[in-house]
C-alpha cells in the first residue's frame, strides 16, 4: 500500500519506524565507512585522529604493505580453506542429523536430541577439550579447525524444525510406496526441498569459520596453518603497550605506528569475501529466519 | 545416480582434507634425532618466516642444533593461555620455551609445580654455558638477580638490553613556539610553570581567536603520557604505578613506603588543584584514551601547552609534524622544596627463555640458549647479516656518529645499521624473542648507515634526555619485588584495591571533588587506605625488599 493511502495512525507509526531504522542504519554503516576511509588514508592522518568520514591524505601505503606480505596471503588462503571445507562438513553433518531427528519413527530420537541439547548448556571446558584434541592426534593439523564443533546444536534445531514442518509427512509415505529407500528420500526429496535452510546454514557456519580465531590460536602452532583472523589479531593488538612487561616500550610504540598503517587495509581485505557472498545468500536468509513462524 | 555423486563428493572432501592435514608438521613427538630441539616461540607479527630465517640458520650452523619451531601466537594473553594448556597436558612438551609474556608470579608457580626445569645447578657451569659465564660480573649479577624467584630458585634465562631512552619515559615537552611568541622564558620551577600556563591561557598563543589552549594535557597511558605523574615528581618521587603498584623507597633509602601518603604528595595535589582551578590543567587527562590523546596532540591548531610523553610516535612522522616541531623538551620541573625527579624506569632484564621439565636434552637446550649470549650473536639477533644488514668495518665506522657520541658520552659507534631490517616485516631475526646480552654502550652506541647524524634534527633528543632526565631520581629506587605464593595470598586484596583507589582519589583531589587543603578530606583518604590493608602490605613489601639485598 502506498504511504499516502495509509491511515493517520499508521503514517505516524511508519514514520517513527523509518526514523529508528535510519538511525540504526547509520550506527551500523558508520564504522564500515570509517574503516574504508581510514584504509585509504595515510598512517599519520589515521593515528592523529584526522580521519572522520572521508579519506585524508589519500594513500595506498596500507594496501601495498598488505599485498606485499606473503604471510597474510597464506592466512587468506587458509581462511578460505577452513571456511569452504569446514562449512561443507558442517552442513553435511547438520543436515543428516537434522533429517534423522525429524523422523518421529526413528527409535530413541528424543534421547539423542536430549544429548545434543545437553551440550548446549554444559561442556568440559577448554582444558579437557584441548586434551581430547591432543589425544585424538589432531593438534597442529587442519582437522582441529574442521572437526570439533562440526555441528552447532542451535543450527541443528533450526534445520530439524524446518524439515519437520515444511516437508509434509505424506511425501515420505508416497515415496516409500513407490519403493524409495530412506536414504534415497533424503537425497532426492528432502535436500532439494531444503535449499532455503541449507543456504542459512552455509551463511551461519561460513561466517563462523571466517571470523573464528580461538581454536586456531590454541590448537595450531605452525604459522603456515594460521587463518587470516590470527594475523589480523596480531596487528590489532600491536598498539597495547605496557612498559611494566615490555622491556623496550619505545620499540613497541614504533611498531604500533607501523602496524597502524596496515591495520585498516587488513580489516577491509578480511571483510571482502563475506561482503561478496552475503548478497547471494541473503534472499534465502529472509526465508530461513521465518521458519517456524507460520505453519501450514 | 545422486547417491553416487554424494558418495564421491564425501570421499573427495575427506581426501582433500587429509592431504592438507598432512601439510601440518607432526607435533612435538619425541624423536630419535639427538640434535633436534623443539623450540616453542612466541611469534612476532614482523617476522614472516621462522624456518627460512637468517637468525635460525645462523644458530643452527653455530651450534649444530636442528631447530624445530612450535609457534605460539604473538599476543601475550594468548601465549599465557597456550602455555597453561601445555602445562596441563604435560606430555609431548617442546624442549625450550621462548616468551616474555609470563609474569614473575606465573614463572614461580610453573617452577614450583615442576613445569620448568630449575636452573640453579647450571648457571655457574662455565663448560655448559661458556658465553653466559663470560659476561662481566657487574651485568651478570643483575641478570642472576632477575632470574632468582622469590623461592630462591631460577627457572629462566634473560634478555639484557639496557636502552637509555627507556629509562626515563616521562619526558616533558612545553610549547616552545608559544613561549617565543609571548616572549617568555622556559619555566624551570612549578611556580614559573603556573605563570607561563596562565599566560598561555590569556593570550591566545595559537592565534586562532578562540580560547582553546589546554595548558597541561596528557592521559593515563603507561609510557610517560601521564603528565600528572611528571608534575608530581617535583614534589615527591612517584613511579606512577609502573613498579610495585606505586610503592617505593622512603627518602632514607631503606624503608619501603607509599609515596601517595606523603606530605609531598599532598603538596603536589594542592598545586595541581590550583592549576585546575585556574583552568590550565585539562581534566580530560583523567578520562582520555590513547586515540583521543594522539588526536589532541595533533589538532590543526596546536592546543597543548605542556605534555609529557615517552615516545615521539605520539606525533606521527615527528620530524615533519608541525605540532611536534612547536614542542620543546625541558628538564624535569623543580618543586618548592627543591625536588626535581622524574620517574626512573629501573632497567631490569626480561625473563625470556625456559626449559620444559621432561626434556631429555637439557644440555642441548643450554647450548642453544648460551649461543645467544655470544657477542656476535647479540648483534646478529638484532641487526641481521654482517656487512649486508650491518657493519663494524673500522674505516666506515670513522664516518659514523650518534647523539651520545656527539655529546661525549661514548667514544665511538659500536655498530652501524645498514638495512634497518628491524622495522620491516621480514625473516632476518626473531624480533627480540630470544635471550641476548648487550651492555649499555653496545645497545646505545649505534648509528644508521645511510642517515648521518644531524645535530639539528629535532627528534634526536637522546643526549638531552641523558643529561637532563637520567640522573634525576633518588639514589635508591625500589626494584620490582617478587612475592612468594603465601605473601601474594595475604596482600592480594590490597594490591587489587589500593592502586586504582589512589588513581581515582588523585583525580578527585585535583579536580576538587575532594579538597586537598582540607585536613578532614586528607585524613579520610589516609584512613581509607589503612582499611584496605596498606600497612600489612608495606610490612610484606619490606620483607620482600630485604630478601633482594
Amino acid at each position: 500500500m502506498k504511504f499516502r493511502n495509509q491511515t493517520k495512525s499508521d503514517k505516524v507509526f511508519l514514520t517513527v519506524v523509518m526514523i529508528i531504522l535510519t538511525a540504526f542504519f547509520i550506527v551500523v554503516l558508520y564504522p564500515c565507512i570509517f574503516v574504508l576511509s581510514a584504509s585509504f588514508s595515510s598512517g599519520a592522518a589515521v593515528q592523529s585522529g584526522k580521519v572522520v568520514l572521508l579519506p585524508v591524505d589519500f594513500s595506498l601505503e596500507g594496501y601495498k604493505t598488505v599485498f606485499n606480505t606473503p604471510s597474510i596471503w597464506t592466512g587468506f588462503a587458509n581462511s578460505l580453506f577452513y571456511t569452504v571445507f569446514g562449512t561443507l562438513i558442517n552442513v553435511a553433518m547438520t543436515m543428516t542429523a537434522a533429517y534423522c531427528l525429524s523422523r518421529k519413527d526413528m527409535p530413541g530420537h528424543n534421547g539423542i536430541m536430549f544429548l545434543f541439547t545437553f551440550t548446549m548448556f554444559f561442556n568440559g571446558g577448554i582444558i579437557t577439550t584441548y586434551l581430547l584434541i591432543q589425544k585424538l592426534g589432531m593438534l597442529n593439523t587442519r582437522w582441529a579447525l574442521l572437526i570439533p564443533g562440526a555441528i552447532t546444536v542451535y543450527n541443528l534445531i533450526v534445520a530439524r524444525t524446518f524439515i519437520a514442518n515444511s516437508i509434509p509427512h505424506e511425501l515420505l509415505e508416497a515415496a516409500t510406496i513407490d519403493g524409495c529407500s530412506d536414504f534415497g528420500y533424503f537425497i532426492k526429496i528432502v535436500l532439494p526441498l531444503s535449499k532455503a535452510i541449507i543456504a542459512v546454514l552455509v551463511l551461519f557456519y561460513g561466517v563462523k569459520h571466517w571470523n573464528s580465531y580461538f581454536n586456531a590460536m590454541i590448537y595450531i602452532h605452525d604459522k603456515d596453518l594460521y587463518p587470516l583472523t590470527l594475523f589480523l589479531r596480531d596487528i590489532l593488538m600491536a598498539d597495547q603497550i605496557d612498559p611494566s612487561t615490555v622491556s623496550d616500550p619505545e620499540m613497541q610504540a614504533r611498531l604500533a605506528e607501523a602496524a597502524g598503517v596496515i591495520k585498516y587495509a587488513l580489516i577491509v581485505v578480511s571483510m571482502v569475501p563475506v561482503l561478496i557472498i552475503y548478497p547471494f545468500i541473503q534472499k534465502y536468509f529472509v526465508k530461513g529466519v521465518m521458519i517456524g513462524s507460520i505453519k501450514g | 545416480m545422486h547417491r553416487r555423486v554424494f558418495t564421491v563428493l564425501l570421499i573427495a572432501t575427506l581426501l582433500i582434507g587429509s592431504v592438507f592435514a598432512g601439510g601440518g608438521k607432526e607435533s612435538a613427538a619425541s624423536s630419535a634425532d639427538d640434535n633436534k630441539l623443539v623450540v616453542a616461540i612466541q611469534t612476532h607479527s614482523m617476522v614472516s618466516d621462522y624456518d627460512d630465517n637468517y637468525l635460525t640458520k645462523y644458530i643452527e650452523d653455530l651450534t649444530g642444533i636442528d631447530i624445530e619451531f612450535y609457534e605460539l601466537p604473538p599476543a601475550k594473553a594468548d601465549v599465557r593461555t597456550n602455555v597453561s594448556l601445555l602445562a596441563a597436558s604435560s606430555d609431548d612438551l617442546p624442549d625450550v620455551l621462548l616468551t616474555d609474556a609470563l609474569t614473575p608470579e606465573t614463572i614461580l608457580s610453573y617452577g614450583e609445580s615442576g613445569v620448568f626445569v630449575p636452573l640453579d645447578d647450571y648457571v655457574d657451569d662455565a663448560e655448559l654455558l661458556p658465553n653466559f659465564n663470560a659476561i662481566p660480573e657487574e651485568d651478570r649479577s643483575v641478570m642472576l638477580e632477575t632470574m632468582t624467584m622469590a623461592n630462591g630458585h631460577m627457572y629462566s634465562f634473560v634478555r639484557f638490553e639496557p636502552e637509555i631512552w627507556n629509562y626515563t619515559p616521562y619526558r616533558t615537552f612545553i610549547n616552545g613556539a608559544w613561549l617565543d611568541k609571548l616572549g617568555l622564558e622556559v619555566p624551570t620551577t612549578t611556580d614559573e610553570l603556573k605563570e607561563v600556563l596562565i599566560a598561555f591561557r590569556d593570550n591566545d598563543p595559537n592565534g586562532n581567536g578562540i580560547q582553546d589552549e589546554l595548558g597541561v594535557y596528557g592521559y593515563q597511558g603507561k609510557y610517560g603520557q601521564n603528565t600528572i605523574a611528571s608534575i608530581m615528581n617535583a614534589f615527591v618521587y612517584y613511579n606512577d604505578q609502573i613498579f610495585n603498584y606505586g610503592l617505593d623507597l622512603a627518602p632514607d633509602g631503606e624503608t619501603v613506603y607509599a609515596p601517595f601518603t606523603s606530605d609531598g604528595w599532598r603538596e603536589g595535589l594542592k598545586y595541581m588543584n590550583d592549576l585546575y582551578n585556574e583552568g590550565v590543567l585539562a581534566p580530560s587527562i583523567f578520562t582520555d584514551a590513547d586515540s583521543q590523546f594522539k588526536a589532541r596532540l595533533n589538532e590543526t591548531d596546536n592546543v597543548v601547552g605542556l605534555v609529557s610523553a615517552g615516545s615521539l610516535s605520539n606525533w606521527p612522522d615527528a620530524a615533519n609534524n608541525k605540532n611536534f616541531l612547536e614542542m620543546e623538551l625541558i628538564p624535569p620541573l623543580t618543586g618548592p622544596e627543591g625536588i626535581s625527579y622524574t620517574m626512573y624506569n629501573l632497567f631490569r632484564p626480561s625473563q625470556i627463555a625456559f626449559i620444559f621439565n621432561g626434556t631429555d636434552k637439557i644440555e642441548l637446550a643450554l647450548k642453544f640458549i648460551d649461543a645467544f649470549y655470544a657477542s656476535d650473536t647479540s648483534i646478529i639477533a638484532r641487526y641481521g647479516e654482517e656487512n649486508v644488514d650491518w657493519t663494524r668495518d673500522p674505516e666506515f665506522m670513522k664516518t659514523q656518529s650518534n647523539a651520545y657520541v656527539e655529546a661525549g658520552i661514548y667514544d665511538s659507534v659500536y655498530v652501524a645499521d645498514i638495512t634497518q631490517s628491524w622495522y620491516t616485516i621480514g625473516n632476518r631475526n626473531w624480533h627480540a624473542v630470544n635471550p641476548r646480552y648487550v651492555n649499555e654502550y653496545q645497545v646505545n652506541s649505534t648509528s644508521v648507515a645511510d642517515k648521518p647524524y644531524d645535530p639539528e634534527d629535532p627528534t634526536q633528543l637522546y643526549a638531552k634526555n641523558y643529561e637532563w632526565y637520567v640522573p634525576r631520581h633518588p639514589e635508591n629506587v625500589l626494584p620490582p619485588l617478587y612475592y612468594t605464593v603465601n605473601e601474594v595470598e595475604e596482600i592480594q586484596e590490597a594490591i587489587i584495591n589500593i592502586p586504582p583507589y589512589v588513581t581515582q582519589t588523585l583525580a578527585e583531589f585535583v579536580t576538587g571533588a575532594r579538597d586537598p587543603n582540607s585536613d578532614a578530606d586528607w585524613n579520610q583518604y589516609l584512613a581509607e587506605l589503612e582499611n584496605m590493608g596498606l600497612s600489612r602490605w608495606l610490612e610484606i613489601a619490606q620483607d620482600a625488599y630485604e630478601r633482594t639485598l
